[in-house]
């Protein structure tokens, strides 16, 4: 039973669930000048 | 970048609920580093991406290589670059300049853009009859940069360089204190105007598993090209006043020129893009057994 439970969450993280959802971005701007 | 400023300054970001620090990119250390993308900032972790900002269209390069960790979601501005010579010069065309010497910002350079340079740069000497092997095409030192005018001038003066090639808000200082005049622009000549050089793009992960954030940080960015296309007086003026635009730069010529950027031009970007791969794919810029199409279907994701 514990494996399965295992299987199922590293499944779900396999799968694309963030481990936390980004919430902050970081912008690039100016070209050198 | 004027778009990008707008949505900072004018809270579009904000309204969408979004959090967005703005970062001067580091392009000195991008280049020095050897790093394959411009949106590189530094952090205290050293050099690292920016979520989201600007990529440049003589980087695709380095996209269609896989060396891209954003998305292209949408276009930005139609030319930003001139190359200019003295304004009592008797160069008329970008023929008279072969066996002559450009300076040019030194982020002009291959491989950083272009395995050749940049494109609208060689094709206006290959358009005018000139192989730019013949064109001593080199960079300015990066110290030169914060005293531009002056280091032109001098150049001019001497004769170190007959032409140099320059990026906004650089040729409006330049115009204006009379040291140059333009021999040819990306912003006000085609075809080189109807290509995007500059585009908007997301990191790869932020679009794949945040779907809803990506939507929202690309409406932000189309109201704020829409409010400066609309604005674009306001726009320069309300920059220089938050710090994002150099307060010496004339407002008029720098407004003629955002208005002459194409803003909110309705385009297919999707379109552009395959046509922007298929030429540098044709040039041999761009080494791959990969189609343009298939290209902008890798690098390229579209929001409604």
């Amino acid at each position: 039973m514990k494996r399965m439970v295992l299987a199922t969450v590293v499944a779900a993280l396999l799968a694309g669930v963030p481990a936390h959802a980004q919430d902050k971005y970081v912008m690039g701007y100016g070209a050198g000048t | 970048m004027m778009a990008l400023y707008a949505a900072l300054v004018k809270g579009f970001f904000a309204e969408e609920g979004l959090t967005v620090q703005g970062v001067p990119v580091d392009t000195r250390g991008a280049i020095e580093q050897g790093k394959t993308n411009w949106l590189t900032v530094k952090t205290d972790k050293g050099l690292t991406e920016a979520d989201i900002g600007f990529l440049d269209i003589d980087q695709l390069h380095y996209m269609a290589a896989g060396k891209i960790g954003h998305y292209i979601v949408d276009g930005m501005n139609f030319g930003c670059m001139d190359v200019m010579v003295p304004v009592d010069s008797p160069l008329s065309s970008a023929a008279d300049l072969k066996g002559k010497t450009v300076e040019m910002n030194p982020w002009w350079i291959a491989p950083f853009r272009g395995v050749n340079g940049l494109t609208f740069v060689n094709d206006e000497l290959k358009n005018t009859g000139v192989d730019p092997k013949d064109v001593a095409l080199q960079p300015m030192p990066w110290e030169a940069l914060p005293r531009i005018t002056d280091y032109v001038a001098e150049g001019f003066k001497s004769g170190k360089f007959a032409a140099v090639g320059v990026t906004e808000p650089q040729q409006f200082l330049l115009r204006e204190r009379k040291v140059a005049k333009v021999l040819f622009s990306q912003t006000y000549q085609a075809p080189y105007n109807q290509e995007y050089c500059c585009l908007f793009g997301i990191k790869r992960e932020i679009v794949d598993r945040q779907p809803d954030k990506a939507a929202a940080i690309v409406r932000a960015f189309r109201r704020a090209k829409q409010w400066v296309a609309e604005n674009p007086t306001r726009a320069v003026v309300t920059m220089q006043a938050a710090g994002y635009y150099p307060a010496a730069v004339p407002v008029v010529p720098s407004a003629n020129a955002v208005a002459a950027y194409g803003f909110d031009r309705k385009v297919d970007l999707a379109v552009l893009l395959e046509q922007s791969f298929r030429q540098r794919i044709e040039a041999g810029v761009i080494q791959t057994d990969k189609s343009p199409k298939e290209l902008v279907r890798l690098h390229y994701r579209k929001f409604e």
